[in-house]
């Protein structure tokens, strides 16, 4: 049941309670997963082409020093390009093609909409940057690289993802492409600030050379600070886009 | 590949030539293993250099490490494309991690744990160390000394495939017609004058002679010069007559081969170091080449020879094609525990060698038998075994 079309077509003869019908409590979960899965099916090439970047960016690490930084760079980019350009994909090309008008053509409230937007873009993001995660956590661990390394590096990892929901947020918030494009340059410029705090902290960033994991209260602060971040941004704006009665 | 979904041209026959030429490519890896132990060549680097050595030995024993591997992955390459038409890419993918991706994430550690553990326990009491193991006593007397890097050891190719396959995938989409095309008209001769010069840049990444790439990260020149090889042997699988038109090339590439390996021979240094010397630059692109072209020749050679004289059904080939997965994975950690006790023998070269790989396979034999074959273990490495018409079935990729 589509409200929007409900309440264009029989607004005066059959009123409609849209707050009802937005409010519904259960989610149609079958269609859900459909959506889900067009979102999957539309990104596909574009996952397989960021996870052919990764594997490329870890070959060009272990060729040397300079190699090192570079295949470095490149991981980073290959996580935060591939958070993205799904999100461009998923939500903002929807809008600017059309096929918005499709989804509100089926069986599914905003709440429905919201749940399986939050579900794709979290889904076809975090599996991929968990691998990424595990195999730089144990490329530190099982190589000559410096195992001190592994704090900064796992606070960079979800400081990634936190950047990941904001852009999220505020395109599920405000759906339009000028403001994704906005934030997302404004947290790509804000990174690299970030790593250089990170990395010239006391408590983080001057055990980067250590041969030991060293893991300190700061860098708790900091991980638990940015899963807090991660958990309101993704709650409030799921509660929020739930709430509203029409898609836009 | 979508466009491998409409041709199947190796659905109708066994391929018994390619499961043979595969369990030769594995089971040769004991017999190249062996012989390290025994390479004047390899003798500051492997674990059980013996006292005795050849450099016979280096010359019988590095010209099939030249096309070894790139045969099998050729190979690999084939059976992916044939899983990949048969079954999609999703399906191809979730068989390669079950008998792929699980062994080595199962086998891995306990190799691991089987090498340290014989290791430690003969470290003290063999007389005749070699300079690794001179080496290990030192670092153990050290405090503080690094523990030495992670290696995926002789599984490196488990782990390498499975970047092939993801890479297989992610080249999915990617319209290949043209390029197939492309290929499809090239002449046998132009391929092997070719195709080889496309292995050189990666080959040009590494030492002579080039290394296994059993490292944490994925190296490079693995991916240009084994992941070639992979490649092309996907593409041979649209290609039903490309071994076929090799047929009369078979002995002037084995020729050829030969003499470019004495030539390899001439330039090779006589013993290798870690870090790896660098070579001057005529040199060193005389031995890529030589390897390039060697790798190249000999594997289709080996095609050519293993469809004339390795395609037929035959219990024994087929018993060691089922075996030679588990034997291959098991192999590494007795073979080290053979030669520990081999060290401190007079005996000769031969019977050592003899005997390091006699014990090993049979080790291998036995314990498929016993405790793989009929067993899940059996069933994670090659299949559930199905009552079929063996010469109608299509071939089962390990």
């Amino acid at each position: 049941m589509n409200p929007l079309i409900e309440v264009s077509q029989h607004n005066e003869k059959y009123p409609v309670d849209t707050k009802s019908l937005a409010m519904r409590p259960r989610l149609n979960m079958p269609v859900i997963k459909r959506l889900v899965y067009k979102d999957w099916y539309l990104n596909r090439k574009l996952l397989a082409t960021y996870v052919g970047g990764g594997i490329l960016s870890l070959s060009i690490i272990s060729l040397g020093e300079w190699q090192f930084f570079m295949g470095a760079i490149m991981l980073i980019s290959m996580m935060v390009g591939m958070g993205n350009h799904q999100l461009s994909v998923t939500m903002i090309s929807e809008r600017k093609e059309q096929t918005l008008a499709f989804v509100m053509s089926m069986p599914v409230s905003p709440a429905d909409y919201a749940m399986a937007k939050f579900l794709a873009n979290m889904v076809l993001f975090f599996i991929p940057w968990a691998l990424l995660v595990l195999a730089t956590t144990l490329v530190i661990l099982l190589t000559p690289l410096p195992d001190g390394f592994l704090a900064f590096t796992l606070l960079v990892c979800v400081l990634i993802a936190v950047n990941h929901c904001i852009c999220w947020s505020v395109t599920m918030v405000t759906e339009t492409e000028a403001s994704f494009l906005m934030v997302m340059i404004g947290l790509n410029c804000l990174l690299n600030p970030a790593l250089y705090f990170l990395a010239r902290s006391p408590d983080i960033g001057a055990h980067n050379l250590s041969p030991n994991f060293i893991w300190t209260g700061t860098a708790t602060l900091v991980l638990v600070g940015e899963i807090l971040a991660i958990i309101l941004l993704l709650a409030g704006t799921l509660y929020f886009r739930s709430r509203k009665k029409v898609f836009f | 590949m979508s466009s491998t979904e409409q041709l199947r041209p190796y659905e109708i026959e066994r391929m018994h030539y390619l499961d043979n030429l595969r369990a030769l490519a594995m089971i040769g890896g004991v017999f190249f293993h062996a012989m390290l132990a025994y390479s004047p060549a390899l003798n500051k680097l492997w674990l059980t250099a013996d006292r005795q050595q050849s450099a016979v030995m280096d010359v019988i024993g590095w010209f099939p490490h030249l096309f070894r591997m790139p045969l099998f992955f050729v190979i690999a390459g084939f059976f992916t494309a044939y899983l990949a038409s048969k079954r999609g890419m999703g399906g191809m993918l979730i068989n390669r991690a079950k008998r792929i991706l699980l062994p080595l994430v199962i086998f891995l550690p306990l190799c691991l744990w089987a090498i340290i553990a014989s290791l430690m326990s003969v470290i003290a009491t063999v007389e005749h160390k070699s300079p690794v193991m001179l080496m290990i006593v030192q670092a153990m007397a050290t405090p503080g000394a690094p523990p030495p890097p992670f290696s995926t050891m002789h599984l490196w190719f488990l782990y390498n495939l499975m970047f092939f396959y993801i890479l297989t995938w992610v080249l999915s989409y990617i319209n290949w017609s043209r390029l197939y095309n492309l290929f499809g008209a090239i002449k046998p001769v132009q391929f092997v004058l070719i195709f080889p010069l496309l292995l050189v840049p990666g080959l040009l990444l590494v030492a002579s002679p080039f290394p296994a790439p059993e490292q944490l990260l994925p190296q490079l020149w693995s991916f240009g010069f084994f992941g070639l090889f992979f490649a092309a042997g996907y593409w041979i699988f649209r290609m039903p007559h490309f071994i076929d038109s090799f047929q009369w090339y078979g002995l002037p590439l084995l020729v050829a081969s030969l003499i470019l390996y004495a030539v390899y021979c001439v330039f090779i240094p006589k013993e290798f170091t870690f870090p790896p010397a660098p070579l001057e630059f005529p040199k060193n692109i005389i031995l890529k080449l030589c390897e390039a072209y060697i790798s190249v020749w000999m594997t289709l050679v080996c095609l050519v020879a293993g469809k004339r004289y390795l395609n037929s059904h035959n219990r024994v080939m087929r018993f060691f094609s089922d075996s030679s997965y588990w034997i291959y994975i098991v192999h590494l950690p007795v073979l080290l525990a053979v030669q520990y006790q081999l060290m401190d023998k007079e005996w000769s070269l031969l019977t050592k060698y003899s005997l390091s790989v006699g014990i090993t396979l049979l080790f291998g034999v036995v314990t498929y038998v016993l405790f793989v074959r009929w067993t899940p273990i059996g069933w994670m490495l090659n299949g559930r075994k199905r009552a079929v018409n063996t010469d109608n079935a299509v071939p089962i990729p390990h």
